[in-house]
């Protein structure tokens, strides 16, 4: 209809559709809404230099434990700080990361830390420090030279592990004055790599986080949780090279798809080293991968992440499968059989002591060997390697400088 | 830049037994050329990214190799099969790295002041063995942390100072001054001093202090002086100059045991009585000489110049005790080098 057609034949319709139009001609624009500007990000606020927790510089205070990592140190002080705090020490937490300083301030809100960045940091609170006698040092980082300037103190390397790997004894430790150690096997360590290590004293403390795990092995293994048995996977990662890779996850999950099947175990605990899938991706979805195949089998389990402590498991479990990797020595507190994946293929470098891990673990190279030993130790109740493993419990562990809270004699000793 | 720089590495025929590791920015060429006389096969570790880009300019023929991480420094000692001996120039954080590493022998070398400016602690006993200029390092370092344990001590003098002591010619009645600029009135005593005594002078005077060159030129050019002082700038030429010099004027400033190195009588400058009691290492002390006034610098000058030079021997002895000359002269480093190659 055109416009005049509309006036002639239907004027009324014609006006309220000009008016309509004349209205919406007028209609304010819709106005678009402003789109938020986008703040600029606020700079990140620069790290202190030093800072305090609870730091009083008119208490004497005697020991300091220090840590030169950065967060990877909170595994390591986890481990020692309660033993400090039991022994009743006088002691300071000293960290030179200031991440880690706050995570461990929540932690642990009764002690008193300090974060010093550099060595004049450290100079401000040692200086503050005059009863401070000796220094205990978790790991070799090269931010220990700071602290190693001291010449009045006593520098005590403590470890966070037990571990024959080649990283356990090497010419660093010269620097310290003391090495404290679990067992005799560490002190084997150090002669078997024929060096000069005179001016080191070795002493002998035990693994005082492995105590209440060593009070439980008392009961025998199959006597534990009402007869029930309950496996324990705990693997390593693929490592940085090639070559390292100790780590048997590329084929457990079909272990665990047939053995979750079968009426062996009653409990499946898994935690696989938080690294996994760090070099090699594919191995990223190995979690969830064990889930669904878990899922699906007959056999109550857990997959555990990385902030549930593997001593907290190892206490939950009587039957072990590990990588070469320092839980070896933890889960052999336990006193029950361990199953060791060691690689065909690889040239693994330990430093050896006295006892190897075929003394006092199944050990096993690919899934066949592994039922096969399975069946034999736990199916046919024939744990052949009982004598050996408490030798070994003695020999790595130091069981009975343990069970003497040797370690905790010592710190007050200094 | 990638985290390591193996590409310098001789590849197919790596058959390097020695490698001078640096962790800091400072690696002095001193010791690159000292090694090189020893007619060795070996490469250079720096950690320090700008160090090694200005260092593979400069020399490159040589094996000078980066990394940045523990990983790419295990990477390094990995890519030279025949590697038994490493020497480090400092004890920094970051050695750590390479000493962790048992089959090689880690050997403490320092630089050319590191026996006075070191604070010795027990984080030395990471090494091998010290090789230093003489018994003077060794006592401080048992004196710091008692127990040295395996350490074992090495005696090679300062290898870069047998150039020095064979050109050496004592020359009379001239004095190499290295002193605080910014005191014109300690200038001027040592000035009129040797003015009196028809000395000649060689002053070390910064670039920025041209004006006070020119009017110290003017003033000696009005005294028929000028042609008896010599002016430098930079301060590297010491050891060119000292060559000429009979006796050396220094303040508490710019005293530093490596002066005693030259044989010279040391004469210094000092504010007070007690500043000669505050010198560090204090060993030191007995083998100077000191003045406050002009004339106690004229008296000692006029001694000096008739061949009176009363703490000769204490001088000598102090020397020896921190640089064995004797050390210096047999070359002790270049053979105890040359003696690891051929055990390894």
């Amino acid at each position: 209809m055109s416009k005049l057609t509309k006036l002639l034949n239907h004027p009324i319709l014609f006006f309220e559709d000009a008016i309509k139009k004349k209205i919406k001609k007028v209609e304010p624009k819709k106005v678009e809404p402003k789109k938020p500007i986008p703040k600029k990000a606020e700079p990140k606020k620069a790290e202190p230099k030093k800072a305090e927790y609870q730091f009083n510089a008119f208490l004497s205070y005697t020991h300091l434990l220090h840590t030169g990592e950065n967060v990877t140190g909170l595994s390591h002080l986890d481990l020692w700080i309660p033993v400090f705090q039991k022994a009743n020490v006088n002691f300071v937490v000293l960290i030179r990361n200031y991440e880690l300083f706050n995570m461990i301030k929540e932690k642990y809100p009764n002690l008193t830390i300090v974060y010093a960045q550099g060595v004049n940091d450290i100079k401000f609170y040692l200086d503050k420090m005059v009863f401070l006698k000796a220094t205990f040092h978790p790991s070799n980082t090269g931010r220990n030279l700071h602290i190693l300037m001291y010449n009045n103190l006593t520098h005590i390397f403590i470890g966070h592990g037990d571990s024959d790997k080649t990283a356990s004894a090497h010419k660093y430790f010269r620097v310290y004055d003391e090495n404290w150690v679990a067992g005799e096997a560490h002190i084997d360590r150090f002669r078997n790599e024929r060096l000069d290590f005179r001016g080191l004293k070795q002493v002998k403390v035990g693994r005082p986080n492995l105590k209440e795990t060593l009070l439980i092995s008392q009961t025998p293994w199959q006597n534990r949780f009402s007869g029930n048995l309950n496996l324990l996977y705990l693997s390593t990662w693929e490592g940085v090279y090639e070559e390292q890779n100790y780590t048997s996850v590329y084929f457990m999950d079909n272990f665990f798809e047939e053995i979750s099947k079968k009426d062996i175990f009653n409990l499946i605990n898994i935690k696989l080293h938080p690294w996994v899938g760090k070099r090699d991706k594919k191995l990223l979805s190995t979690n969830q991968k064990l889930e669904n195949i878990l899922s699906n089998g007959n056999t109550a389990y857990k997959l555990y992440d990385k902030t549930t402590p593997v001593e907290e498991l190892i206490k939950q479990s009587n039957i072990f499968i590990c990588d070469i990797s320092a839980v070896i020595s933890e889960s052999l507190a336990a006193n029950a059989p361990i199953f060791v994946y060691i690689p065909k293929d690889k040239n693994i470098k330990l430093t050896k002591s006295k006892m190897s891990y075929e003394d006092y673990c199944y050990t096993f190279s690919d899934l066949e060997e592994l039922n096969q030993k399975i069946e034999e130790v736990i199916i046919n109740n024939n744990d052949y390697l009982k004598e050996k493993r408490e030798k070994a419990m003695e020999y790595i562990l130091g069981k009975n400088e343990t069970l003497n809270d040797d370690f905790i004699k010592k710190l007050k000793e200094i | 830049m990638a985290n390591i720089d193996i590409s310098k590495l001789k590849k197919f025929i790596n058959r390097n037994s020695f490698m001078l590791h640096s962790a800091d920015d400072k690696l002095s060429v001193t010791h690159i050329d000292l090694i090189s006389k020893a007619q060795i096969d070996f490469s250079i570790l720096v950690r320090d990214e700008n160090s090694f880009k200005k260092l593979i300019k400069q020399y490159p023929n040589m094996q000078i190799c980066y990394a940045k991480n523990p990983i790419d420094v295990e990477n390094v000692v990995n890519a030279q099969p025949d590697l038994k001996v490493v020497l480090y120039t400092t004890n920094l954080a970051k050695n750590i790295h390479l000493l962790r590493f048992n089959h090689l022998k880690h050997i403490f070398i320092g630089t050319k002041n590191s026996e006075w400016l070191s604070q010795f602690n027990k984080s030395y006993r990471a090494y091998d063995e010290i090789w230093c200029g003489g018994e003077f390092v060794i006592n401080r370092i048992k004196e710091a942390i008692g127990n040295i344990g395996h350490l074992e001590f090495k005696i090679v003098g300062k290898p870069q100072l047998k150039e020095i002591f064979q050109n050496f010619s004592t020359q009379n009645k001239s004095s190499l001054v290295l002193i605080d600029t910014n005191n014109g009135l300690l200038l001027e005593k040592i000035y009129y001093a040797n003015n009196l005594l028809k000395n000649k002078i060689y002053l070390y005077l910064p670039k920025e202090k041209n004006t006070l060159k020119n009017e110290l030129l003017n003033v000696a050019k009005s005294q028929g002086y000028a042609n008896n002082i010599k002016i430098f700038d930079n301060k590297e030429l010491v050891d060119e100059f000292v060559n000429k010099t009979s006796y050396i004027i220094t303040d508490l400033k710019n005293l530093n045991p490596y002066l005693l190195s030259y044989n010279l009588p040391l004469i210094v400058y000092t504010e007070k009585e007690i500043d000669k009691y505050l010198i560090e290492p204090n060993i030191l002390q007995d083998a100077l000489y000191y003045f406050n006034t002009k004339d106690e610098l004229l008296d000692i000058l006029s001694s000096l110049n008739n061949n009176e030079d009363i703490i000769k021997e204490e001088r000598e002895k102090t020397t020896n005790y921190i640089f064995n000359q004797e050390a210096i002269l047999n070359d002790n480093f270049i053979r105890n080098i040359n003696k690891e190659n051929i055990e390894k």
